[in-house]
């Protein structure tokens, strides 16, 4: 079983800005302490081997299904909590801690299932030098920080719920069956003795994940559901929609690390687009395209083009004011530039956007503005003309 | 009328209410009597009637005009009048952190020979056949002071008895509404001078004594305060406890937000979807890492706990925090700064059970400073780590429930709060066993979350700029020239160039 992509793209971006950090957190595996144990010995109850040996033979087969080949232990919460299972992480052995009810609502499969997803998140951790398991680490402790920018938290947040999906199809290796995994999930999160999982996942299919409410993508146990059904009938192919399920659009609002590095070369190649122009191309708009970190003269040739589905209106807007940026560089520059700058809007699907701006923030008067956006489509037309004769 | 002076004498004086619902119509009456020009028949009682629980009443039709022998009355003024005017005329030593009583050395007849409280239901005008509406004034005014004191004024003793403390009626019936007293004390003044002279407005200020507030009384406090030793220490406390405001105004007691103070748990939450990705950890509330810092003395950078993005209000809160307090310490030489560490939630439960009253409990002396830089920082730092009791909620406490709490505690100790809390249990338990008092130092985060987005809603509504918000923020831009300060670029490095961790 391999992490996820977002697993790999944010331990490679955490270990390369921070990899002091990143180092120190990996190369120190908490060792098995004698507070854990003491700890463990006074506040929950120790599942002996030979009193319960059904639980006992469903986390061994657990581990062996996943390959893990470490001491596994089990104990239950004292506290009267809700039902829940959790990993402590102890590098030499397997700890599992249930709480709540848990052990008497499932059944051999399902506790299989259970004891394979925190069984995965022990494997996980241990993955190419505990390097998760730093990059985790360090998210949490940056998360506990105000200071921390946003970007980070929302990288936790991803990062999080990428770790469960990685550790549901842990469970599905462990037990092997879909359904009982499902019915596992839905016991733990509804508290119920009797689900239907295959009602469940047929609920999991009716969902719209392309379009979701930006933000609201916490772990929801529906999508975790249709995401182990994709797994199961498409594997590595379904990355790509689990993926867009987790972080549906670029939004300014809940950028992570990686929509921050994207969003980054989008305005970038959008500084170059403009810069393509001649007329555009001032003394001052170039000093500004390098406060964009654009500088040398590279050329892109497709610009392309944003629809609304993929980038959300914040987005929309903070690209629409990159292209007023610099469509009012140049101070000495006329009203031919902001026409131009309109015409590429236009052409790459900004054009709402950016014709707003000019309302709102530009003192042009209306007379002034109807001839600004009939010049833009005069521009379009002529170039829509030659593509034309060039195509 | 006579079984009503005995039985008001046999109780040491009726109820200032009863006594009011007595006399007030016979009081009107006689006002009545006075705008037609003439006086009441009040010298004796023999006129008077008092039967049942009916108001005590006059026989009217014995009113007539007045009787005037003005050149006996200003004989008799002007042998009391001077320059001075002798108040008492005895010479005493008084000791004022002595316990004993006054001693006088050589008592003089006050306000001149004929000027006095004498027997037998009677004014001094009387004897001199003068008789005028001041006189009714103060008929009305021994009837009533007799009443509420328990005085018999035909006995030379009790007579007397009023003489020696018509100016301070505390001393005959201690219990006496200090309003009630004041309004008596000016109508039976033996001097005509001195005597109130519009009935009219007496009757209202009796009518109405509850809502008038109490002059300050100092033969009152020493008189409460004789079994103490110290007279000065009495005197001192009882000054010190009435600047004590127990209203709603004084945020100490009851607290609420206002512009004068930063919740700063509430500004450190994160403002995110799901309540449940809030760990406690994030939320800073005493006992934290942040709170340990500020024990051993450190400053602690408020932006390491309050997370500017959610809170938008803090900084303008801290600004105003900074100023105030530094304008504080140029005028008065100190500031009031203080870090709440902990809240006492409590209700009255003798006068108003129903609602819980919010107060700030441990208060820790602080520094707040403002480092300037391309982000400002502000720098947070405890002066001692000895934080004191709320005084004004130490007052209002040992004044409803008797509670003692002490002054101040070490919050180094990390059992202080927790001993604070035993304190006031077990104090609260020797009367109501049942009463339990809780410490919630785990926040409830669905709650703290909630004011916070409360919070920052309202100040979002407060200072409604045209400006929009773009991804939850703000920036200050424009296109116009002079002044050109571009968006675009703003928001690149504000949200995509990246910033390095905090670590």
């Amino acid at each position: 079983m391999r992490p996820l992509p977002y697993h790999y793209a944010v331990a490679a971006i955490l270990e390369q800005e921070n990899s002091k950090a990143f180092a120190s957190l990996g190369s120190v595996p908490p060792a098995s302490s004698p507070e854990l144990d003491q700890l463990l010995l006074r506040q929950t109850y120790r599942l002996d081997t030979a009193g319960h040996s059904d639980v006992h033979a469903a986390a061994q087969r657990a581990a062996d299904a996943l390959g893990l080949d470490v001491p596994v232990e089990v104990y239950a919460d004292e506290g009267g909590q809700a039902d829940n299972a959790e990993l402590i992480y102890v590098p030499e052995r397997a700890v599992l801690l249930m709480s709540g009810n848990t052990l008497n609502l499932l059944d051999g499969d399902e506790l299989c299932a259970v004891a394979g997803h925190e069984l995965a998140h022990h494997q996980l951790w241990g993955m190419e030098g505990g390097r998760f398991l730093a990059a985790a680490r360090l998210l949490a402790a940056a998360d506990s920080d105000a200071r921390t920018p946003s970007e980070y938290l929302e990288t936790a947040r991803r990062f999080r719920l990428a770790t469960e999906l990685f550790a549901d199809r842990g469970a599905l290796q462990a037990c092997g069956s879909l359904s009982a995994t499902v019915r596992g999930l839905l016991k733990m999160t509804t508290g119920l003795a009797k689900v239907d999982a295959d009602a469940y996942l047929r609920q999991a299919a009716e969902v719209d994940y392309s379009t979701p409410s930006s933000g609201s993508t916490h772990p929801e146990t529906v999508l975790r559901a249709w995401a182990l059904q994709q797994w199961v009938e498409r594997a590595a192919e379904s990355e790509a929609d689990v993926a867009l399920a987790l972080a549906p659009q670029l939004d300014l609002g809940s950028l992570d690390l990686l929509g921050q590095d994207q969003l980054a070369a989008i305005s970038r190649d959008l500084v170059v687009t403009l810069l393509a122009d001649d007329a555009l191309r001032s003394e001052d708009s170039v000093e500004l395209a390098q406060q964009y970190g654009v500088t040398g003269a590279s050329r892109v040739t497709v610009p392309r083009v944003f629809d609304a589905g993929m980038v959300s209106a914040e987005t929309r807007r903070y690209l629409a004011a990159v292209l007023i940026d610099f469509a009012t560089a140049d101070a000495d520059a006329g009203n031919d530039v902001l026409s131009r700058v309109i015409a590429l809007a236009r052409q790459i699907g900004l054009g709402r956007d950016v014709e707003r701006m000019v309302g709102a923030d530009l003192d042009l008067g209306e007379r002034a503005q109807t001839k600004v956006l009939a010049r833009a489509a005069e521009i379009t037309a002529t170039r829509q003309a030659s593509g034309g004769t060039a195509g | 009328m006579r079984e009503l002076i005995d039985r008001a004498v046999t109780r040491g004086g009726l109820p200032v209410d009863d006594v009011l619902a007595l006399l007030l119509p016979l009081f009107r009456s006689v006002q009545a009597l006075h705008e037609t020009g003439r006086v009441a028949p009040l010298r004796g009682l023999g006129l008077l009637r008092a039967d049942g629980g009916d108001p005590v009443s006059a026989d009217l039709s014995a009113a007539g005009p007045p009787q005037r022998n003005r050149s006996a009355v200003a004989a008799m003024e002007r042998a009391a009048s001077s320059a001075l005017e002798v108040r008492t005329g005895a010479t005493v030593e008084r000791d004022l952190s002595g316990s004993g009583d006054p001693q006088p050395l050589r008592t003089a007849e006050p306000s001149g020979p004929g000027m006095v409280i004498v027997a037998g239901w009677q004014r001094w005008e009387h004897l001199i056949g003068h008789h005028d509406e001041l006189t009714d004034i103060a008929s009305l005014g021994e009837l009533f002071t007799a009443l509420a004191c328990g005085l018999d004024l035909a006995e030379t003793d009790d007579a007397d008895q009023l003489g020696r403390h018509h100016r301070n009626l505390f001393a005959v019936n201690p219990r006496l509404h200090p309003v009630l007293a004041a309004v008596a004390s000016s109508m039976i003044a033996p001097d005509r001078r001195q005597r109130a002279q519009d009935l009219h407005g007496l009757i209202s200020r009796l009518e109405t004594y509850r809502d008038q507030p109490e002059d300050f009384d100092l033969d009152r406090v020493v008189g409460v305060a004789a079994g103490r030793a110290d007279r000065r220490a009495a005197v001192l406390t009882h000054l010190r406890d009435r600047l004590f405001d127990v209203s709603r105004r004084n945020l100490l007691l009851h607290f609420r937000r206002s512009q004068r103070s930063l919740n700063l748990t509430e500004a450190s939450v994160p403002l995110v979807l799901d309540v449940g990705n809030i760990r406690p950890s994030q939320l800073f509330t005493w006992g934290g890492p942040a709170a340990k810092r500020l024990v051993e003395g450190k400053a602690v950078d408020v932006g390491s706990v309050v997370r500017w993005d959610d809170a938008p209000y803090a900084s303008a809160a801290l600004d105003a925090l900074i100023s105030t307090a530094r304008r504080d310490r140029a005028e008065y030489g100190q500031d009031q700064l203080r870090l709440v560490v902990a809240f006492l939630r409590w209700h009255n439960l003798k006068d108003d059970p129903a609602t819980p009253i919010f107060s700030p409990l441990v208060l820790a002396p602080a520094t707040l400073s403002k480092q300037r830089g391309v982000r400002d920082s502000y720098r947070l730092q405890l002066t001692d780590s000895q934080a004191e009791i709320n005084p004004v909620l130490r007052h209002q406490l040992d004044d409803l429930y008797g509670f003692t709490l002490p002054e101040a505690v070490d919050l180094a100790d990390p059992q202080s709060i927790e001993s604070l809390r035993l304190a006031v249990q077990s104090q609260a338990q020797a009367t109501q066993p049942g009463l339990s008092v809780t410490t919630v130092d785990k926040p409830r985060i669905e709650i703290v979350r909630h004011r916070a987005l409360v919070a920052m809603q309202s100040y979002r509504r407060r200072r409604a700029t045209s400006r929009p918000a773009i991804g939850r923020r703000q920036y200050a831009y424009s296109y116009l020239r002079p002044g050109w300060a571009p968006l675009g670029i703003q928001i690149f490095r504000d949200r995509i160039e990246r910033r390095p961790l905090p670590l």
